[in-house]
């Protein structure tokens, strides 16, 4: 998967328009990116990359990129 | 607790690898209960076990999502460890999805292990020769069959389930002598609810300390034990003019 299809995965999950995201976007910055959006996100990580995310690592995350680091597929 | 007694008697737990379940089982062990404790995961039952007192008690690696298996591990424990006296239905699962996060399967998925293992166990430990005069079956429902929350749809809807299957089955079942109640439960101590409560950005400062208040619960948070109290005084002899009742235990949560 490219990374332009892991943001479009995020993007889809936030309801964003496509290109709306990077690597660098601020997660602080994302209006739709609040507490549902998070459950959203641990649902999103383990149904495609098998991933499960705990508060701890999602409270860690500063940038979508720190999110598209975990997407390994 | 010397009005409660459950000295021999034979009580069947499932979900009883942690929280309330575990918890019940423990609580039963030390009133003199033989307890038959299920759960899926075999290293929790055996740190259950292994918390409890006394002898008799008996463990069974059991998944009650696998609806069609129920019946025959039922009879199995029946034929090697006898009737029984009570059932805890404390499987389940809490899910946090977002409307947008379900399909039909996981919304199967949620109401088959909330909901149907509950019917499904309810039946298979009715029939006649399963049971001892008198049993008592309480299920671990919880205030969410009542009290709106984002991304509990399915949760409350299998709760909902519970309570409404519950109330119409301790009718049909009172000829048999059986009983059935349910506690609802606020939100509990356990280690899933601390981890649901960080998720949803409701800890106190991120340092692990849960709150004394998730919400309107102004006792304060439940721990474990006090809804196993309240499931005990159920399964016992002193609630016995006591069938179809769903029982808060939320610190006060549905009063407000």
């Amino acid at each position: 998967m490219t990374e332009r299809e892991k943001l479009a995965l995020l993007e889809d999950m936030l309801e964003l328009d496509e290109g709306d995201l990077t690597v660098d976007t601020v997660l602080d910055d994302i209006d739709e990116y609040d507490s549902m959006a998070k459950l959203s996100l641990i649902v999103l990580m383990e149904d495609e990359f098998d991933v499960k995310l705990t508060a701890d690592v999602i409270r860690g995350f500063e940038t979508v990129g720190d999110i598209v680091a975990l997407m390994e597929k | 607790m010397d009005f409660i007694q459950m000295n021999g008697k034979h009580i069947l737990v499932t979900g009883a690898t942690s929280g309330i379940g575990k918890s019940t089982a423990v609580l039963l062990s030390r009133l003199g209960a033989r307890v038959a404790i299920a759960g899926r995961r075999e290293e929790r039952l055996k740190e259950t076990l292994s918390a409890m007192e006394g002898e008799g008690h008996s463990m069974h690696v059991l998944d009650v999502s696998l609806l069609d298996e129920l019946e025959g591990r039922v009879k199995e424990m029946v034929a090697q460890y006898g009737k029984f006296d009570g059932y805890v239905h404390s499987a389940g699962t809490v899910n946090n999805l977002p409307l947008k996060n379900y399909t039909p399967a996981r919304l199967d998925q949620i109401m088959r292990t909330n909901f149907s293992s509950y019917f499904e166990m309810v039946r298979v430990l009715s029939k006649k020769g399963r049971f001892n005069e008198g049993m008592s079956i309480v299920g671990v429902s919880s205030i969410s069959a009542y009290v709106g929350a984002s991304a509990q749809a399915a949760y409350g809807a299998s709760k909902a389930a519970m309570n409404g299957a519950m109330r119409c089955l301790a009718r049909e079942l009172a000829e048999k002598g059986i009983r059935l109640n349910n506690v609802l439960p606020a939100g509990t101590n356990t280690e899933m609810y601390q981890e649901y409560l960080a998720l949803r950005g409701e800890m106190k400062g991120g340092d692990g300390t849960p709150a004394k208040s998730a919400g309107r619960n102004y006792l304060g948070m439940n721990e474990p034990e006090d809804v196993a109290n309240a499931i005990i005084f159920l399964l016992s002899p002193a609630s016995r003019q006591i069938t179809g009742v769903e029982l808060p235990v939320d610190g006060g949560y549905m009063s407000c």
